[in-house]
């Protein structure tokens, strides 16, 4: 009985100590700035928290705890690696998300744009591939022209220093999709014999 | 003596199955006492967080105000209703009665959520139409610019006949009829047929067209500026992932003299760049941006 009672003393201590560590992380994900850039780099342990920690909803709202945890929202999405650990696009491709075009309107469908832009980059990363055709399939054309990019060739100066401040592609990825740690997706073709770069000076 | 120990072992034995019984009865133990209260509790705060809600909603929100305030008796009634629902789901949660607390807070809500929508905040709502009119409108104009830049650089007839000019014009100027007569949302179903036509032609002109952005440069200096963007890029990128994965004490001491070597090889092309030697100076820093490449792969970056 004494081996038991400790047992259940010991199993009791572990158990506050638990719950006061998950308070003490909460308490950090709660003061978390709701604006901070690449915030989908955190490790596995805090990944999505629930609204009510996650330091975008507000908290004290008398709504964001009726909210779905991400948790049960995510659980039967395909999944990835990192990020909100869910791969969207697969999910869109599998039906297994069907975004509403038009908030009005049920029936609308997105004009899909297949039109690839690929930028040459320097050094043994692989060249970006730009796929408008998924990003179009759940996106209007307007959420980032010409905000983010001016429709234009050549009009938008890109650099993975303004990606990791929250610009360009930085505005969606990290915050809401895959984080810029997943060099590959973005960076996807390979380069054939020479880096690309031209100098003219040269 | 043999005797002895054989019964000291078989006493360790019973010793040992005493305590993985004590365990195993512990775990069952704890384990069917957690869940069902757990459940009980979970069930508890979500009723707490959805009275709550419903309390706000019937009581303080602007939505109540609003109705409040207007002469619509109908609505009036129907917002003391949505109250009488609040206080009977409080009742019942006090009492432990959730499902039935949630019947009356899913009414209440619904009786909300159908008379606040006759409620809406018209100069809010006026305002973003209007803004949202704005923002349609300059996106067809923008885009129209684009396809015909596009139909001129490809050369191609056929390109401009995938956007009906003059019903496009047609669909502009009754949106801006509309606009001006007031009724905004007209104006925007118009516009946003616009804006769909002009997608649509834009979509159809690019269909499976690759573009590709050469990396080239007018001289050696513009070279040199890229070479320290991509430099400054992979230290901050490096920072990041420190920070976020929380490496091993190896790797990240690794990282560490990475970061020291390109700084030493960054100092030495600055040096060189000063000089006007921006031939080497570009090669220096390429070996720096390796140097930061391996961090990046060691942080935690797959490429």
């Amino acid at each position: 009985m004494t081996i038991l009672r400790n047992l259940i003393t010991s199993t009791g201590a572990v158990v506050i100590v638990f719950m006061l560590a998950l308070l003490l992380v909460n308490k950090e994900s709660h003061s978390a700035d709701p604006n901070q850039f690449n915030r989908l780099l955190a490790p596995p342990s805090k990944r999505n928290p629930p609204p009510t920690l996650d330091g975008i909803h507000d908290a004290d709202g008398p709504g964001a705890a009726m909210l779905q945890t991400p948790k049960s929202a995510f659980d039967i999405l395909p999944k990835s690696k990192s990020g909100n650990y869910v791969d969207w696009v697969k999910a869109l491709d599998e039906k297994k998300i069907a975004p509403r075009y038009d908030r009005n309107d049920v029936d609308a469908q997105p004009i899909v744009m297949d039109l690839n832009i690929v930028r040459e980059v320097k050094g043994s990363m692989p060249n970006v591939v730009y796929p408008h055709k998924q990003h179009t399939e759940w996106l209007d054309c307007s959420n980032c022209h010409p905000a983010i990019f001016i429709p234009q060739k050549g009009a938008n100066n890109i650099s993975m220093a303004s990606i990791l401040l929250g610009e360009a592609c930085g505005v969606c990825h990290g915050k809401v999709a895959f984080p810029v740690s997943e060099c590959r997706r973005c960076h996807s073709q390979p380069k054939k014999k020479s880096t690309g770069a031209k100098a003219a000076a040269k | 003596m043999e005797k002895k120990n054989g019964k000291n072992i078989a006493r360790k034995r019973n010793f040992r199955v005493s305590i993985a019984w004590a365990l195993l009865l512990t775990v069952t133990l704890l384990s069917g006492w957690s869940v069902p209260a757990l459940a009980e509790s979970d069930k508890a705060t979500s009723i707490y967080n959805k009275v709550k809600f419903l309390d706000w909603l019937v009581h303080s929100s602007p939505a109540a105000k609003r109705i409040e305030v207007s002469g619509d008796e109908e609505a009036k009634q129907q917002l003391m209703r949505a109250k009488d629902m609040w206080e009977q789901a409080v009742e019942h949660s006090e009492k432990e009665e959730y499902e039935l607390a949630e019947v009356h807070i899913d009414t209440g809500l619904k009786l909300m959520t159908k008379v606040s929508r006759k409620f809406k905040d018209q100069e809010k709502e006026r305002h973003a139409r209007i803004e949202l009119y704005k923002q349609v409108k300059g996106h067809v104009e923008m885009f129209v610019t684009a396809f015909d830049r596009i139909a001129e650089e490809e050369g191609k007839d056929h390109i401009h006949t995938m956007l009906d000019r003059d019903e496009l014009d047609s669909l502009m100027s009754s949106a801006q009829s509309n606009f001006d007569d007031g009724d905004l949302v007209m104006a925007n179903h118009l516009m946003r047929q616009a804006a769909d036509m002009v997608d649509s032609a834009l979509s159809d002109a690019r269909h499976e067209d690759v573009l590709l952005h050469e990396l080239s440069f007018e001289s050696l200096q513009e070279e040199y500026q890229y070479e320290i963007d991509r430099n400054d890029s992979y230290v901050k990128l490096i920072d990041l992932m420190q920070e976020k994965t929380v490496p091993s004490q190896a790797s990240a001491s690794y990282v560490a003299r990475l970061i020291e070597q390109n700084a030493e090889l960054r100092k030495e092309a600055d040096a060189l760049a000063e000089k006007g030697d921006y031939e080497k100076s570009i090669k220096v820093l390429e070996k720096g941006t390796d140097k930061l490449s391996r961090a990046l792969r060691v942080s935690g970056a797959q490429f």
